[in-house]
């Protein structure tokens, strides 16, 4: 790698990035590259996992009335498989990808949490593990990967299945809100000094649409779970019509997350084949601005499209029709996308490697599936082939196809960057032909299957229904795509060991991840690099494109430690530096406690949960200890004394902030939404006993506005300098809390029902009680600060300043979720009547 | 390996490094623009009418399924009746369609005072991206012309299908 800088500053800079070797080393590695071909090394053995499942199921469909499997075996297949490749594969493999390349692409040194980037990694493995070992017992997963109850209900599968399901997904999604919310900070606040907005990679759209989907979407699904543990485990009734609740509100909660879950697991992809098409047409991509725009619109409309999953619940027509429409309007964001693809091909000059033909052969699968996919939005035709083996295909081209295609293609593009050799051009060649040929033979007979009545999820069929030949061809095409993928194994293996030396930009390629060595040093980039075009290193090629020159080398060092520069969200301008954290153990650690407490939840056992949980704050409480590290205030750089990791919307930390706000925001939206749904859906009275008592609730709403004031008050005088003021409403705001909590278990004890009596008790509890959850996570928070972060900030400290900003600003998000829930549950009983 | 050269470009592939002592020659701002728009009007043209089509959406979803199919038993006339059913739908969708419309006028405006950002004509923005302020403009623009048809699709429903 060719740099400006000195021998003994390169040598700081590996001391300060490296991590140790040794299994001590590797668990507490925190760089971002790293994690990123952990990600991708766990996703593809999950894949290999949900490839042979699918084995095993098209060897039992290969022929009528087969019983290679039994029902039960198959129904477990069928469920585990969808669960493997959506959640454990789809999902992750890019989650893979944007750690490894992210902070190459953005010219940053690592991701904005690189703690949280662990710890993200840690939980996925955990629950890949976790619903892996359901196959300990036999009791896989077993209610398919979308779970529909009433049949998931305990009543009608009594087993451990559908816990594991619940249980891992929820561990699954903490896994991935959190790396969620690293992405969108590490987008906003660590791309190198002008890489402004309209600079950025498609990759990067693709993946930041797909994180604050993650962020909007993930807690209805784990509002959902967890209202079908409480119902399977401590007879709640969410779920159950009997007593008031719904088996449709499972589908709105499980869809309102699914649908934009289908974004998650494409826009990224098609990011990919947005970055890599450029480099093999050697163009710019045509209509970048239309891309990323397209990219963002679909990301958003795909919350608008949950219903067309359920056109065949029976929901009135009216409502279906608004769905119906947003379903077919998607397909001009999606569309966009395809015409700039063919027309950089068309404009350019392709350059057809294996990583092109897989990014071309995406092309074809993407249209396949997208048409097939637009035909359900129409709900005449949905209601014909719902449940049919046509939307199994459809889902299969979206997944095969939009997915794995850009994966591998993908992989064959950077394999380079993250080991310094090539992957075998030959052996890629073979690879395509027979997976693109497999997945076709294999998926493109579904719709036929579909089309002539074939249901999904039937372990067989008679013979006289005439389905054995075609069933015969899709078997023998997913065994040659199952091939296809072992080719690739292969060549990956080989070329660890034989591959042609890569060097620093084998292709030519013209975005920043390719200006340093291969595989890159642990700090990334000597220098950081100042970017003026969208494509760094083609810019003496395109001299029209961008505002002037980038600084590839020869830009600053930052080399006291581990640092990188804060910059600004629109245009990237230097507002700190950041001060990233060393290599820990305590990701790992609290990863591993919370899979304990799921273990705890599964069997049950309040012990081990217990011990869970005790393990997880104690971590919690380890990992934040203050990390050595400068105390300066400010630190000189080229673009004059910038303030340590900043503060307000300068910090990472304030945004990790808002993003947590955020989600959590979302989940208490869920959350009420399901309290107004069983209002409108419950054949039970509602609410139970009549409109709720006021005088106790009153009160309490009284304590949690003026808490939020007496705190906001001592946040200013502190700013102010008088910190003695700060800390003395930070103990008063901590006291309101502990006696809004007080208040809260008296009203539970004046209350004539409980959880368990019907629906509408389910909800109550569960909305206050994780109001009231949230009201002793604030007081926590408050004690913490008052022994320790307001000191440091009447010290100057810059993140004791900070730790005041953000609990206040948590406290100021209970009280005004408080003020939902209250408008909610005990107003609006008054307002119906 | 065979490497073509970029499309219509000549040129070595290998860059000689920037080194510029003291970052003289550093790059210029990427939005020079920025101060002639203000960021409210930016991105109320970039997001204001896919909020208003999230509030349509969701509001006359709740509405149509609340007054078609309370309860367990689907109804074919409006638990609040026809006409106030009607009234609230097309009260919503009016609101969701000025919103969409004053976004994309939003975004227009913010287009007109910062499209000459950078140099090149509209097609070349579309192409290179380049000018931060214009680009969320001409984003802005396509955005809100987008939900501002799903906006007016929903419209059409609710005109042509107003019933349970």
């Amino acid at each position: 790698m060719a740099t400006t800088v000195d021998a003994p500053t390169v040598a700081t800079l590996q001391t300060s990035w490296e991590t140790r070797r040794g299994l001590r080393g590797a668990i507490r590695s925190v760089d971002h590259k790293t994690i990123g071909i952990r990600y991708l090394v766990t996703s593809f053995v999950f894949l290999i996992l949900g490839g042979l499942e699918a084995s095993a199921m098209r060897a039992q469909l290969s022929q009528p009335n087969l019983h290679l499997l039994s029902p039960e075996q198959y129904n477990q297949l069928f469920s585990v498989h969808g669960v493997t490749m959506i959640f454990l594969y789809a999902a992750p493999v890019l989650s893979g990808f944007s750690n490894y390349i992210w902070p190459l692409m953005l010219g940053s040194r690592d991701m904005a949490f690189p703690r949280l980037n662990a710890l993200s990694y840690w939980l996925f493995l955990g629950a890949g593990i976790f619903i892996y070992s359901s196959v300990l017992i036999g009791q896989m997963p077993n209610a398919g990967w979308f779970d529909y109850v009433p049949y998931a209900e305990r009543a009608f599968d009594p087993g451990r299945n559908v816990d594991f399901y619940a249980l891992g997904l929820l561990l699954l999604g903490v896994s991935t809100t959190v790396g969620s919310a690293n992405f969108i900070v590490t987008l906003f606040k660590t791309r190198a000094p002008g890489m402004s907005l309209n600079r950025l990679p498609i990759v990067v759209w693709g993946t930041l649409t797909a994180s604050f989907a993650n962020l909007f979407a993930i807690p209805s699904l784990s509002a959902a779970l967890i209202f079908l543990y409480l119902d399977r485990r401590f007879g709640t009734h969410f779920y159950d019509a009997s007593a008031g609740g719904h088996p449709l509100l499972w589908q709105h909660l499980f869809w309102v997350f699914g649908h934009p879950w289908v974004y998650v697991i494409v826009l990224p992809a098609m990011g990919i084949v947005s970055d890599v098409i450029p480099t093999f047409t050697r163009r710019p991509l045509v209509g970048y601005t239309f891309v990323a725009l397209a990219t963002v619109s679909t990301g958003i409309l795909g919350f608008g499209v949950w219903v067309h999953h359920m056109f065949a619940t029976g929901l009135p027509p009216l409502g279906m029709s608004f769905f119906s429409g947003v379903s077919m309007i998607i397909t001009i964001p999606s569309a966009v996308g395809v015409f700039a693809w063919l027309a950089t091909i068309w404009y350019g000059r392709p350059w057809f490697t294996t990583s092109f033909m897989f990014m071309a052969g995406f092309i074809v699968l993407f249209v396949i599936g997208g048409v097939s996919g637009v035909m359900t939005a129409a709900v005449p035709f949905d209601l014909q082939l719902t449940d049919t083996y046509f939307v199994v295909a459809h889902i299969h081209y979206v997944l095969a196809g939009i997915n794995v295609f850009p994966v591998i293609g993908g992989l064959y593009y950077w394999f380079p960057k993250m080991t310094g050799r090539m992957l075998d051009e030959r052996l890629g060649k073979w690879n395509f032909w027979v997976m693109f040929i497999g997945v076709n033979v294999a998926f493109l007979p579904m719709h036929l299957l579909g089309l002539l009545g074939m249901p999904r999820r039937i372990y067989t069929y008679d013979a006289g229904l005439g389905w054995g030949t075609t069933n015969l061809i899709v078997t023998i095409g997913a065994y040659l795509f199952a091939v296809g993928v072992l080719l690739f194994i292969i060549n990956v293996l080989v070329s660890l060991r034989r591959g042609v030396i890569a060097g620093d930009n084998p292709w030519d390629a013209g975005t920043l991840e390719w200006s340093t060595s291969s595989p890159p040093p642990p700090y990334n980039f000597a220098t950081i690099p100042i970017v003026g075009s969208r494509h760094p290193l083609w810019e003496d090629r395109l001299p029209t494109e961008g505002s002037g020159s980038s600084i590839i080398r020869g830009g600053p060092v930052l080399d006291q430690g581990r640092e990188t520069f804060g910059t600004s969200i629109l245009d990237a301008e230097p507002t700190s530096v950041m001060q990233m954290p060393v290599d820990s153990s305590w990701p790992f650690a609290l990863a591993v406690a919370l899979t304990v407490v799921c273990y705890g939840l599964l069997l049950p056992s309040n012990a081990l949960a217990g011990i869970g949980v005790v393990a997880a704050a104690a971590c919690i409480i380890g990992w934040l200890e203050p990390m050595p590290g400068s105390i300066a205030a400010r630190i000189d750089t080229v673009f004059g004394a910038l303030p340590v990791n900043g503060q307000g919307r300068h910090a990472a930390a304030w945004w990790g902030m808002v993003c947590v706000i955020a989600t959590e925001a979302s989940f208490f939206a869920y959350l009420l939404a399901s309290y107004f749904y069983l209002a409108s859906m419950s054949s039970n009275p509602w609410p139970t006993g009549g409109p709720p008592a006021l005088k106790l609730v009153i009160i309490n709403t009284a304590i949690l506005l003026v808490s939020s004031l007496v705190l906001e008050t001592g946040r200013k005088k502190g700013e102010r300098g008088q910190s003695g003021a700060l800390r003395i409403s930070i103990a008063i705001t901590a006291l309101l809390g502990i006696s809004f909590l007080l208040l809260q278990a008296l009203e539970y004890s004046h209350k004539t029902f409980t959880p368990t009596t019907d629906a509408y008790g389910s909800l109550f509890y569960a909305i206050t009680g994780f109001h009231g959850a949230h009201v002793f996570v604030g007081v926590i928070m408050l004690v913490t600060l008052f022994f320790r972060g307001s000191r440091a900030a009447a010290r100057g400290s810059g993140s004791g300043w900070l730790s005041v900003a953000n609990v206040t600003m948590y406290w100021h998000f209970v009280d005004v979720v408080w003020l939902f829930v209250f408008t909610s549950l005990y107003l609006s009983p008054y307002m119906a009547r | 390996m065979i490497q073509p050269t970029l499309t219509g470009i000549s040129g070595s592939s290998e860059r000689d490094p920037r080194d510029v002592a003291g970052l003289a020659g550093k790059p210029s701002h990427p939005a020079p623009s920025r101060d002639q728009v203000s960021p409210f009007l930016l991105w109320f043209g970039l997001f204001g009418a896919a909020a208003a089509w999230s509030v349509q959406l969701i509001a006359n979803y709740a509405i149509a399924a609340h007054g078609c199919f309370p309860r367990l038993v689907p109804l074919t006339e409006p638990v609040f009746g026809q006409a106030t059913l009607t009234l609230w739908l097309v009260a919503i969708s009016i609101f969701a369609t000025v919103v969409g419309a004053l976004a994309v006028v939003a975004a227009l405006v913010s287009w007109r005072r910062t499209s000459d950002e950078t140099g090149g004509e509209a097609h070349w923005l579309l192409e290179t991206g380049e000018g931060r302020t214009r680009f969320m403009a001409a984003a802005g623009m396509m955005a809100s012309s987008v939900f501002l048809l799903a906006i007016i699709f929903h419209f059409a429903v609710v005109v042509l299908l107003g019933h349970c």
